[in-house]
């Protein structure tokens, strides 16, 4: 049946034809203006890649941004698991709690968050206030502009995707699978990282691996939040381009990071699916 | 089975740490304070006041709503023209409609943001609300796309097969049937194209000059010059035209899931 | 409708030799169907049977690889789907859910350029006509499934058009509604002197509702004809055992007319048909289950013929029952009985099966049907796809 009712030829054109004006939009929006930073990349053959990898800083600012996004993954899985477990495993009442709560962490603007960390760590804030009225210490700590402070900041924006592809991915394994094991005579503990915790796995590595992709791309929370030592790839772009008028190079180190994460994207999607990672499902079985 | 209590004590811990960035910031808006701190000092709305009353601070919101609906907009046309093709087409051609669609989600927004400028600026496509809005529409466009693509998989093609039979042209069918029938998908996608642009700064930034400025780019340019109670009492107008726009999201439809698409990007 | 403007009646439909391949396969196969103006065909088929897709080739949304569309002599095929003026019924309804019902039925109006009060008189006398008057405002969400399609057959006709179409339309209702929406379609049918073309794989709702039916096999024609005909005079055996309940015994005739392979059934007379009747010497051997006679051992009237086996099942259905009667070969026969007669035999009783001569119909084997390469007797019982 699914044959007999699929498009006949002259329908799918037009299909086609309409989507085509979709396809308009985004090759002059975004596709043109991407083919012109790839071409100003190049306006001095390969020398704007050579002058952005001998730059010392950009080499650092490269270490930086790998070491934040690995970070960044790992807090947000060791953070986010176990909460989406807490959503995906408890009553109606906390399960709505979390859910509400992570909405509403998710949904406020990533300026507002990282605006509101900055006001959180500094020497007056939040937390020296508290730590130097309890008394662990006497003088407030250095928390703002350092790489702690863009951790922080990073993994509170970033953990909600963890949180969402594991909460996806627990909800489909049913509690039964766990329940059964017990019956067979596991511990709790030893029936969740037998059973359940390996059936998770899939979306906590598709959560994951977005997280750290998006981590390479961030500019702002690290502007605010980090220190001037410890810049990462999107600073660095935006020096070359904005600070120093500098847009041969600038493009050539945009170009780079497009690389690394569409190849990092296109090594996942061989693996996972990007389908699965981007949120959408590019399998067209329905057709 | 269940979570253990040791689990659920330590995502209700985790909750609490998820919300109080938000809480302290709508805190400090209302502080009588002249510094931003917290707990704030006493309680008084001349931030708030001081916010609404300000000029700039009103035009960058004016600035900001219109790229918003312009932006999404854009991004409601494409994007539903994408999901039609991607679902419709077949093969190869069905591929790179998908691909163009999610584009915009893979593109790191720095690297979106030096080609838009590239461009634009020779267009004279800066410093106007229409260049942001089409940098913003096509960044919100997957938004639509996804949503607009989930809908179409449900729908039942004899119901515009109804419409052809029965005297409807192609374009007809696509105006009077289709369109109308993907409206809710459409418009949740273009709410939250609409929420990606009203707190997107990084490509604003470079498309803004200094006599248009958006909400977000007027704000980051204060953090960083310096932090002081109006910046809070702005970040909470921010935050409440944002939250109701999710609220109107969530009502209209048992959408949930899709709000999970969201891509959060600097 | 009033009955003064129901004499605009429908086409005729000539399809000629429509061929539709996908990849290699045919799924219809050189199909000609001669449709009178005013007529009702049903096409008849199992799944795969070519029906739906001859269907949607006649409503334009699927082009045949070869063969011509006539409507009333005029080609159809180079007339895109919206200007062939044509009503169709779904399965599904296929109701626009964001109109409501009054616009619903307004739509195939709308799209010919007709409003206004003449577009309002219209939609109303459709919605007279499938007993909806007073549901014009209602949303389409709020209507039962049966309400639905009669939204949908009033939206069917409301335009006039030269043909009705109507893909299993009856398939998604209960019994009763079905059997009330049968009688309603057939009368508004003739009524308003529509040509319809209708697909189902319920023999009984074909049966009930044609003039004629189009049986479709795997993409071929088996067979056009009036129900009774079809139903007394199959060409075939793929025919005798589609339509109806029927136990059928395929073999090859002799010189002499007899039956080689019968599987023990002893005809009476023995000499079947004189073997030119039929063409090829293989042939399939009819017996409708309601015309067998169930007796015991050896009290067979001699005229008849009939086959000797055990009781092995007793089956009520309805009004009638139906005793399984299990042959020395294995094969399993069918005779039906009203059930109000008293029962007289038992399971595992032996019994002899009989019949009158003139209830055996002989036909042709179908080219490729089980029975050309396995000559067993075999009985099939209602075929509900």
């Amino acid at each position: 049946m699914g044959r007999v009712l699929s498009i006949q030829g002259g329908g799918r054109r037009w299909w086609i034809s309409v989507g085509l004006l979709g396809l308009l939009f985004v090759l002059l929006a975004l596709v043109v203006p991407l083919v012109v930073v790839v071409q100003r990349s190049l306006d001095a053959g390969f020398g704007n890649f050579a002058d952005a990898l001998a730059s010392a800083s950009f080499l650092r600012s490269l270490g930086n941004t790998a070491t934040l996004a690995v970070s960044v993954t790992v807090w947000s899985a060791l953070i986010g698991y176990p909460y989406a477990y807490a959503m995906a495993r408890s009553g109606r009442v906390l399960s709505r709690v979390l859910m509400t709560a992570l909405m509403l962490s998710f949904w406020t603007s990533l300026l507002v968050r990282s605006y509101a960390w900055q006001v959180i760590l500094n020497d007056t804030g939040l937390v020296n206030e508290l730590l130097l009225g309890v008394g662990i210490i006497d003088e407030p700590l250095q928390l703002i502009r350092t790489p702690l402070a863009t951790l922080i900041g990073m993994t509170h924006i970033l953990v909600p995707f963890t949180v969402l592809a594991v909460y996806a991915q627990l909800r489909g394994i049913s509690p039964d699978l766990a329940i059964a094991a017990r019956g067979l005579g596991a511990t709790r503990t030893r029936a969740f990282w037998t059973v359940t915790f390996p059936l998770s796995l899939p979306g906590l590595a598709a959560g994951s691996l977005l997280v750290f992709v998006l981590t390479l791309g961030y500019y702002v929370t690290p502007q605010l939040l980090g220190g001037a030592g410890n810049a990462v790839i999107g600073q660095s772009i935006v020096e070359q381009t904005n600070v120093l008028l500098n847009t041969g190079v600038g493009s050539a180190m945009a170009v780079l990071l497009l690389l690394i994460v569409v190849l990092i994207l296109g090594v996942a999607a061989r693996f996972l699916g990007l389908g699965r990672v981007l949120g959408i499902a590019t399998e067209r079985s329905a057709r | 089975m269940n979570a253990g209590v040791s689990v659920r004590v330590v995502g209700i811990l985790i909750a609490i740490l998820l919300i109080v960035p938000t809480i302290v910031i709508c805190a400090t808006a209302f502080t009588s304070g002249s510094s931003v701190t917290f707990p704030p000092q006493g309680f008084s709305l001349r931030w708030i006041d001081d916010v609404l009353g300000d000029r700039r601070w009103m035009r960058a919101f004016g600035n900001s709503f219109s790229v918003g609906l312009l932006a999404a907009l854009f991004a409601m046309i494409a994007g539903a023209a994408l999901a039609l093709g991607a679902a419709r087409a077949r093969g190869a051609v069905a591929s790179v409609f998908t691909a163009v669609s999610v584009l915009p989600m893979i593109v790191p927004l720095v690297v979106g943001a030096i080609g838009f400028y590239l461009v634009y600026a020779r267009l004279g496509l800066t410093g106007n609300v229409l260049g942001l809005a089409i940098a913003h529409g096509v960044l919100g466009l997957p938004y639509v796309f996804v949503n607009v693509l989930a809908l179409l998989r449900t729908l039942d093609p004899r119901i515009e097969e109804a419409a052809r039979v029965h005297g409807a042209g192609q374009l007809t069918t696509l105006v009077t049937i289709t369109l109308p029938l993907l409206a809710p998908a459409t418009v949740i996608g273009g709410l939250l194209a609409f929420i990606s642009s009203w707190d997107e700064v990084v490509v604003a930034t470079f498309l803004s000059d200094a006599r248009f400025q958006t909400l977000p780019v007027l704000m980051y340019g204060q953090i960083r010059s310096g932090v002081e109670p109006s910046v809070s009492a702005v970040a909470l107008v921010v935050t409440v035209v944002t939250f109701a726009v999710v609220l109107v999201v969530f009502s209209v439809g048992p959408i949930r899931a899709r709000l999970a698409r969201r891509s959060s990007r600097p | 409708m009033s009955p003064a403007d129901s004499r605009a009646p429908g086409a005729a439909l000539d399809i000629r030799s429509i061929t539709k391949r996908y990849g290699d396969t045919p799924a219809v196969d050189a199909v000609s169907l001669d449709i009178r103006a005013g007529e009702f065909v049903t096409l008849l088929g199992a799944s795969g049977s070519g029906k739906t897709t001859l269907l949607r080739i006649i409503a334009g949304f699927a082009d045949a690889d070869e063969g011509s569309l006539l409507v009333d002599g005029q080609e159809l095929r180079s007339v895109p789907v919206h200007r062939r003026d044509i009503g169709m019924v779904f399965q599904n309804y296929a109701l626009f859910p964001h109109l409501n019902v009054e616009q619903n039925v307004a739509y195939p109006l709308r799209m010919r350029g007709m409003r206004g009060p003449e577009r309002r008189r219209r939609v109303a006398e459709a919605l007279e006509a499938v007993h909806l008057p007073t549901f014009g405002r209602r949303r389409i969400t709020e209507l039962s499934g049966g309400q639905q399609q009669r939204v949908a057959l009033a939206r069917a006709i409301v335009s006039r058009p030269r043909l009705l179409l109507m893909d299993e339309p009856l398939g998604a209702l209960d019994r009763n509604l079905r059997d009330a929406l049968q009688l309603e379609i057939s009368r508004l049918s003739r009524e308003l002197g529509l040509t319809v073309v209708n697909v189902t794989h319920d023999q009984e709702e074909a049966l009930t509702m044609s003039d004629r039916i189009a049986l479709l096999d795997r993409g071929r024609l088996v067979q056009f004809a009036t129900p009774d005909d079809l139903y007394h005079r199959p060409v075939d055996d793929t025919a005798a055992a589609f339509v109806g309940e029927s136990n059928l015994f395929r073999g090859s005739v002799r010189d002499d007319g007899t039956l080689d392979g019968a599987d023990g059934v002893v005809f009476s007379p023995p000499s079947l048909v004189d073997g030119s009747a039929v063409g090829s010497g293989r042939v399939a051997v009819m017996v409708r289950p309601s015309l067998v006679r169930i007796t015991a051992v050896g009290s067979a009237p001699e005229a008849h013929s009939r086959v000797d086996g055990h009781v092995s099942g007793i089956v009520y259905a309805g009004d009638s029952r139906k005793i399984i009667v299990t042959t020395a070969s294995g094969t399993e026969l069918i005779a039906r009985e009203d059930a109000a007669r008293p029962l007289d035999v038992s399971v595992e009783q032996p019994v002899t099966l009989h019949w009158d001569a003139r209830s055996s119909i002989v036909t042709r084997l179908a080219a490729g049907s089980a029975g050309a390469t396995a000559p067993a007797p075999e009985t099939r019982r209602t075929v509900r796809a």
